[in-house]
């Protein structure tokens, strides 16, 4: 398994930042471009000039032929905040690295491009992994920190963590919340925060085979990882294939919230190279022009 | 019930930390998982087996806990001591041919096997037992033992004979019955026998039921007496149990079993029927088989064998100056069965009596006169008679048609009281019959064949013949065909003794007297350049007639089946088993 600091890992993550490019607002002038105006070098449109606008933008060459006073417009370069909520609560254990991989290339793409890059663990509550930081020097800082992060908390409150999010006061950017989506309890509302206070957002499921593949049989104990709470079963080949086929009905529960919220979705398998995900769900997921 | 072995009663004080081992073993594997709240989903749905599972442990617990105490319970060797009176046994397995007859697809004597085993098996240690065998004679096998291996050895050894039983046989158990005392003696039998119902110190165990066969029980063949001796008269009689008349064919072969020289269909009764005499013309002599077409449940007496016998001809001296005897005899005969010499006869045929010095004692007389001790008195000749036959079937005179023919030169004569009056005249003389004086045998014919013309008719030179065969005595021959289990006559046994005997089942074995023909088929015998064949079958009724025969078991009681030992010891596998396949689906699901 790569660390997220060997130089071939970072390589991979530097060939994936040459595919973005997405128009998102911000405050600072950065590698990506806005929908709005402003005093860029790439010129946008022209509008009649006003009291108070800067007269050094007006096109005298145009004013000069129509006798009307116009001023040039330039698309205005902003910086984007992206928001990378990593679940790192204890049912994601095994998927850990995987999750880590994806959130490093992403926020590696985000710094790359000079966007403002917030990463966040996910559990009972929500634990800062990188403050707000800018530009490419942070990357590596991005990646220790992401490679030191081990899973924490005894259950998943996906509510509680966006609260907690929320309260931060934290502008509207893009969310990336990277997670396999096990939440005992309501994941919706979570959503709905987020998609209530303007931001983007997309989950990115991470899945294993495992989860759908219950190998065991007999009389078993099973215990939560998170809560500790344990029942008695026996499984048997019914009971497994009904487990595999409730595990598929949660994940398409999962996949429909999000469509109904109009919120991006992918699931990743462990199975297949992160780079490869990162290609595919930046591309047609809509976060890559 | 009493325990053998009440000891091993004390292995039921481990059944409280065997079940505590039990429970520690059934506890489940802990296992964790992320997805608990989905299995919780999963399982609301089977909430209807919850009970059942809840109990499982516990229903899985009592079948071993039955399953340890069934295997102590065999370990300390339950019985039930009422049952038998438990005396020792002398266990008697009937080895006769009939107990080959097949059943359900074994024979009723691997059924008698099987139950002499289980007898056996339920022997206490305390008990002991004889295995003995009974067919043409009765054996020990195992002598008085309570080695149950040695018994069992000596069961699988034994194997059915193709003779029939000897009821003779159980008198040697009587002779015996002294070394086993307090001993109950058991016969293992279908019954098939003679005098089965008389063995009243021996309880009858009888195995296989009613079956039906049908078989040759008699076969006879000899020569006719007929003009050309060349034809074959076959005495045949069949058995059958069939409820209803059967339609078989019985076929004749000669040389070789499929060189059929005849077919013959017989209709056959339930029980025995009635015997059928048959003719074959241009018989040649040697091995001869009858056979019947129909396959049955009993094989061995399907087929049988016999040998046709030519003998060499008899030495006839005639005293006579009539040369028409000589004429008639040479003939008659045509120097097959009978020849005329001057010198050391074997029969005499004289006219008027016997020769002074005579020291032939087979003489036909014909003519009587004067004094002799073949006559009390002998008077003169009476008028023209007619032929009144007494006894039409003897060997004499059944090939002949004298009845009311008229006959002369009859005088009037008194037969001694020994005599066996054959024909007389219609005014009462003796006319033809038989006597013995002196150690001597005649026939006196009191006629004269040369008046009316009698000696031209064809029943002169018959009654000539016929008697003279039976005075030289075909009975002194050898049978066309011998009993399995039966001994060859003694004139013949000491004839080969120290010879070979080649057997049908191509062994060569020293011949001794005491030899018993065990199987059927031929058997050649050889001495000195000198060869005789013979043939064996089973031709038994009681046999052929199997298992329909109307003896009853009459034992006691007898521990026998399987033991109680061994039930528990199987149900406690079964037991077990039936507890693996739970704990099992409890480990695999």
């Amino acid at each position: 398994m790569l660390k997220l600091t060997d130089p071939e890992f970072i390589r991979k993550l530097e060939m994936l930042s040459l595919l973005t490019r997405k128009v998102l607002g911000g405050t600072l002038k950065a590698d990506r471009k806005t929908l709005k105006k402003g005093s860029g070098t790439t010129f946008a449109d022209y509008t009649e000039y006003n009291f108070g606008d800067d007269y050094r933008s007006i096109d005298w060459n145009i004013y000069a032929r129509l006798e009307n006073l116009v001023i040039k417009l330039f698309e205005l370069e902003e910086d984007l905040h992206i928001y990378l909520l990593v679940d790192f609560s204890r049912s994601m254990l095994s998927k850990t690295v995987f999750a880590k991989q994806l959130a490093a290339a992403i926020g590696y793409i985000a710094l790359n491009n000079l966007d403002r890059l917030t990463v966040y663990g996910l559990a009972d509550h929500l634990q800062p992994i990188i403050r707000p930081s800018h530009g490419r020097s942070r990357v590596m800082p991005m990646l220790r920190a992401l490679e030191s992060t081990e899973c924490f908390g005894e259950d998943t409150d996906f509510e509680q963590c966006i609260k907690e999010f929320q309260s931060r006061g934290h502008r509207p950017g893009l969310c990336v919340v990277i997670s396999d989506f096990f939440v005992h309890g309501e994941f919706e509302k979570a959503l709905d925060y987020l998609v209530w206070n303007r931001h983007d957002l997309f989950c990115l499921q991470v899945s294993s085979p495992q989860d759908f593949k219950c190998e065991l049989r007999g009389d078993i104990e099973l215990q939560c990882v998170e809560t500790g709470e344990s029942k008695r079963v026996t499984i048997g080949p019914a009971e497994a294939a009904r487990f595999a086929e409730t595990v598929k009905e949660w994940n398409l529960k999962v996949q429909r919230s999000c469509e109904r919220r109009g919120i991006g979705f992918s699931s990743a398998s462990v199975t297949i190279p992160f780079e490869l995900i990162i290609q595919n769900i930046l591309r047609h997921g809509g976060l890559v022009t | 019930m009493i325990f053998l072995n009440p000891a091993a009663l004390w292995w039921l004080s481990l059944l409280i930390p065997l079940a505590a081992l039990y429970f520690l073993k059934v506890k489940p594997e802990r296992h964790q998982s992320a997805l608990l709240f989905l299995w919780e989903k999963v399982f609301q749905e089977k909430q209807s087996s919850t009970l059942f599972k809840r109990f499982r442990n516990w229903l899985s617990l009592l079948l071993l806990t039955l399953a340890f105490i069934a295997i102590v319970f065999a370990m300390a060797k339950p019985y039930f001591a009422g049952l038998s009176g438990r005396r020792n046994l002398i266990i008697i397995i009937d080895c006769s041919a009939s107990m080959n007859t097949l059943q359900g697809g074994e024979s009723i004597f691997e059924m008698a096997q099987q139950k002499a085993r289980n007898i056996i098996r339920n022997l206490l240690p305390s008990q002991r037992a004889v295995l003995a065998s009974v067919g043409t004679d009765m054996k020990i096998l195992v002598g008085a033992t309570s080695n149950k291996r040695e018994l069992l050895e000596g069961i699988s050894k034994l194997k059915p004979t193709q003779c029939a039983l000897n009821p003779e046989a159980f008198r040697f158990l009587k002779k015996r019955k002294d070394f086993y005392p307090d001993s109950r003696a058991l016969l293992l039998t279908d019954g098939c026998f003679i005098g089965a119902a008389s063995l009243r110190s021996i309880e009858i165990i009888k195995v296989g039921s009613k079956k039906n066969n049908a078989g040759i029980i008699g076969f006879d063949i000899v020569r006719l007496p007929s003009g050309n001796n060349s034809d074959a008269g076959i005495y045949i009689n069949c058995a059958s149990t069939y409820p209803d008349q059967i339609q078989v064919d019985l076929s004749l072969a000669c040389g070789t079993p499929g060189n059929v020289i005849k077919v013959f269909p017989l209709k056959l009764k339930k029980g025995v029927n009635r015997p059928q005499i048959l003719k074959v013309e241009n018989a040649p002599s040697g091995k001869w088989f009858a056979s019947l077409d129909k396959p049955q449940s009993l094989s061995i007496d399907n087929m049988t064998c016999a040998i046709l016998r030519d003998p060499p001809p008899v030495k006839v001296g005639i005293l006579s100056s009539n040369g028409i005897y000589s004429l008639l005899v040479g003939s008659y005969s045509q120097g097959k069965t009978m020849t005329v010499v001057s010198k050391s006869p074997e029969v005499l045929i004289c006219e008027g009596n016997e020769p002074e010095g005579n020291n032939v004692d087979k003489i036909i007389i014909i003519k009587p006169y004067g004094k002799s001790s073949f006559w009390n008195h002998c008077g003169s000749i009476v008028d023209l008679q007619t032929v009144d036959i007494d006894i039409a079937e003897h060997p004499v005179m059944k090939f002949l048609k004298m009845d009311n023919t008229e006959i002369e030169g009859v005088r009037q004569l008194t037969a001694p009281q020994n005599s066996n009056i054959i024909a007389k005249t219609n005014s009462g003389q003796p006319l033809i019959y038989k006597t013995t004086s002196q150690g001597k045998t005649a026939y006196v014919l009191n006629f004269d064949p040369m008046q009316g013309d009698f000696f031209l008719q064809v029943d002169f030179p018959v009654l000539l013949g016929t008697a003279v065969m039976d005075l030289y005595g075909r009975g002194a021959s050898l049978p066309p065909v011998f009993k399995t289990g039966s001994r060859l006559p003694s004139g013949t046994a000491t004839a080969f003794t120290g010879g070979t005997m080649l057997c049908p089942d191509n062994t060569v074995v020293a011949y001794e007297p005491d030899k018993k023909l065990k199987m059927p088929g031929f058997y050649t015998l050889k001495k000195n350049g000198r060869t005789l064949q013979i043939a064996a079958a089973l031709l038994s009724a009681p046999d052929t007639l199997v298992a329909s025969s109307k003896v009853e078991s009459t034992n006691k009681p007898v521990a026998s089946g399987i033991p109680v030992s061994l039930i528990l010891l199987v149900s406690a596998i079964l037991l077990i088993s039936l507890e693996e396949i739970l704990y099992n689906r409890r480990k695999a699901g």
